[in-house]
């Protein structure tokens, strides 16, 4: 497994277990209180994707290799992909929204709306540069060698 | 010219010209609730604006020359750094509508729902056309340089 794959799959386990965490614990927290203050602080671990450069270090030295042409080609097709996705996912998401809560003049939505859907669409870029990363190797098989 | 320019010069000037007809058919939309029964108000500069852009992709598509490139590894550079640029106003400009939002509303206000679209459509072509203006420039200051 070489440090993109390493990369993906940490950024993928950080993700869902942030998703799961922060779920759970709103839920509870609506079950006992009626109300949710403390939960969606969980949402904090995301902090661990920025801790990437250090926690997978670039290899040292002058016969280490970062990364080959395949590497990279991966790597570029990966964020092409995601970021293709993105935009998609994030208008059809606006006109979701529009069916979901009613064509009418007065349905309305809070200011927070707007924030939570720049990081929803954050995430799932994360998400599906993680994944198209290691489908990917997954198809060449070259990943597993290393 | 190649066809990387071409067609950035010519999604500018579809935007030159589409965004005073919307903006028109908008307003009209909103003040008086329907639109006039006028040139601009049958939704004409709109057909216009399509045969335009129809018409112009026909154009960049046939090749001046047979020995004409599509894009060569520089085009491919440019347009990177033009796709980096427009990720990078993304989020500057979300924040920026974000913190707007709140600061007019309050952190409890709330906003319609055509408006969060409106919204999300106007980030999606401002980026669009930053994407288009970072290709020009860029060809703009390799021609700068290179004379």
């Amino acid at each position: 497994m070489n440090r993109y794959q390493k990369l993906a799959w940490f950024n993928l386990i950080v993700i869902t277990a942030t998703i799961i965490i922060t779920s759970a614990a709103v839920a509870i927290e609506l079950r006992m209180r009626g109300y949710s203050t403390i939960g969606g602080w969980f949402v904090a671990i995301l902090v661990l994707l920025k801790f990437n450069p250090f926690l997978f270090k670039k290899p040292q030295g002058r016969d280490k290799v970062l990364c080959d042409e395949r590497d990279s080609f991966i790597i570029k097709r990966a964020r092409s992909f995601a970021h293709t996705t993105f935009w998609i996912v994030f208008i059809v998401s606006s006109f979701a929204v529009h069916i979901l809560m009613g064509m009418g003049p007065k349905s309305s939505v809070p200011t927070i709306t707007l924030p939570l859907m720049a990081v929803g669409g954050a995430l799932f870029m994360k998400i599906v540069c993680s994944v198209a990363i290691l489908v990917q190797y997954g198809r060449g098989g070259k990943g597993a060698k290393q | 010219m190649n066809q990387t320019q071409k067609r950035a010069w010519l999604s500018l000037a579809s935007y030159v010209i589409g965004i005073p007809c919307l903006a028109y058919i908008f307003i009209m939309l909103f003040t008086f609730g329907r639109l006039p029964d006028s040139f601009l108000g049958r939704g004409w500069p709109l057909v216009v604006l399509w045969a335009f852009i129809v018409i112009g992709w026909i154009c960049i598509l046939r090749k001046q020359s047979p020995a004409e490139v599509d894009s060569d590894e520089r085009d491919k550079l440019i347009k990177r750094r033009a796709v980096l640029i427009g990720f990078v106003s993304v989020w500057i400009l979300l924040a920026a509508v974000s913190i707007i939002l709140w600061l007019i509303l309050g952190l409890d206000g709330a906003i319609p729902v055509w408006f969060l679209t409106i919204i999300n459509l106007c980030v999606f072509s401002v980026i669009a056309l930053i994407f288009q203006i970072a290709i020009i420039v860029q060809y703009g200051r390799s021609k700068g340089e290179k004379s």
